[in-house]
C-alpha cells in the first residue's frame, strides 16, 4: 500500500506553514530585540517595544520567545548584537525604495548577500534624478477620537510631542513626526486634563 | 514613512517592482520596505499574480 500515508500530504503542507511561521517571527523577534534596546525593556516605558511584542502575541508568539527577545536587547541575555540599517536605493520606473533592515553582522550585506544583489538591482535601473527625496515624515500615527475627543486638545498634544503635521482623516487624527515620539506625552506631570493621546510611532533614532 | 511626491507606474514596471518589493521583503533581514510608487488597483492584482 505504497503512497496511502494520510501524514505525508500534511507533512508537506505543514512544512510550508512553518517555514513561513519561522521566517514571520525571525523578524518580529528582531524587531522587538531591537527596539528593546533602543528603548529599553519596559513596555509600558517603551512604545515602539510595546508595538512589537503587541504585533508578535498577535502572531501567536510564545511569552517565552517574547521575553528572551526583549532580554537579549537589554544585554541580559548573551546574544548576537542586532544592528539597524536604512538602504535607498531606486527601482523599475525611477521609484524610490527605502528599506529598513537589521541584521547581527551588516557587513554581510556588502557581499553576496541577497538584500546587496536586490538594491543592485534597484540601484542600476535607476533615472538619477527622478524621484529624488522620497519622505520627510517618520512615522504616522493615528488616533481615534474616543482617546481624545478634542481636536484643538489633540493637537496641542502632538505638537508638544514633536509631531511635524497633524491632519483629520475621517473619523482619525493622523500625526505625522520626523523623530521619534520618545517623550511619554501621554503621561502629563502636571496635571491630566485630557484624555491620552498615545503615539504609536515605532520609529527611533538611526544607529547609523 | 509618507512620500513627498509618488511615481506612477504601470505595465512592465509594475510588475518587476512588485516582484522586487516581495523579494525585499522575503529576507530575513528586512524589516520594512517603503516605496513612493502609485498603481492602479487591477494593476497592483495583475502584477501580484
Amino acid at each position: 500500500m505504497a503512497g496511502h500515508s494520510k501524514w505525508k500530504p500534511i507533512k508537506r503542507k505543514k512544512a510550508v506553514t512553518d517555514n513561513r511561521r519561522a521566517s514571520a517571527w525571525t523578524k518580529l523577534i528582531r524587531e522587538i530585540t531591537v527596539a528593546a534596546k533602543a528603548g529599553g525593556g519596559d513596555i509600558d516605558g517603551n512604545p515602539r517595544l510595546r508595538l512589537a511584542v503587541d504585533t508578535a502575541k498577535a502572531a501567536n508568539m510564545p511569552n517565552v520567545n517574547i521575553d528572551r527577545a526583549i532580554k537579549k536587547g537589554t544585554g541580559e541575555l548573551e546574544g548576537e548584537t542586532i544592528v539597524e540599517l536604512a538602504y535607498e536605493g531606486y527601482g523599475p520606473g525611477g521609484v524610490a525604495i527605502y528599506i529598513e533592515a537589521t541584521s547581527d553582522n551588516p557587513t554581510r550585506h556588502r557581499g553576496r548577500h541577497p538584500l546587496r544583489l536586490q538594491t543592485a538591482m534597484a540601484a542600476t535601473s535607476a533615472p538619477p534624478t527622478r524621484s529624488r527625496g522620497c519622505s520627510t515624515a517618520r512615522g504616522r500615527s493615528p488616533s481615534t477620537p474616543p482617546r481624545c475627543p478634542n481636536e484643538e486638545q489633540a493637537l496641542e498634544l502632538a505638537l508638544e510631542a514633536g509631531a511635524e503635521d497633524f491632519t483629520k482623516e475621517g473619523d482619525q487624527f493622523i500625526v505625522s513626526t520626523a523623530r521619534s515620539l520618545s517623550t511619554p506625552c501621554w503621561r502629563p506631570s502636571r496635571e491630566r486634563a485630557s484624555p491620552p493621546i498615545r503615539p504609536r510611532s515605532r520609529w527611533s533614532r538611526r544607529t547609523r | 514613512m509618507v512620500p513627498k511626491n509618488t511615481v506612477k507606474v504601470e505595465g512592465k514596471d509594475a510588475e518587476q517592482l512588485i516582484k522586487l518589493i516581495d523579494a525585499l521583503e522575503e529576507l530575513d533581514d528586512v524589516a520594512k520596505v517603503f516605496s513612493n510608487f502609485e498603481m492602479d488597483a487591477d494593476a497592483m492584482a495583475e502584477a501580484g499574480n
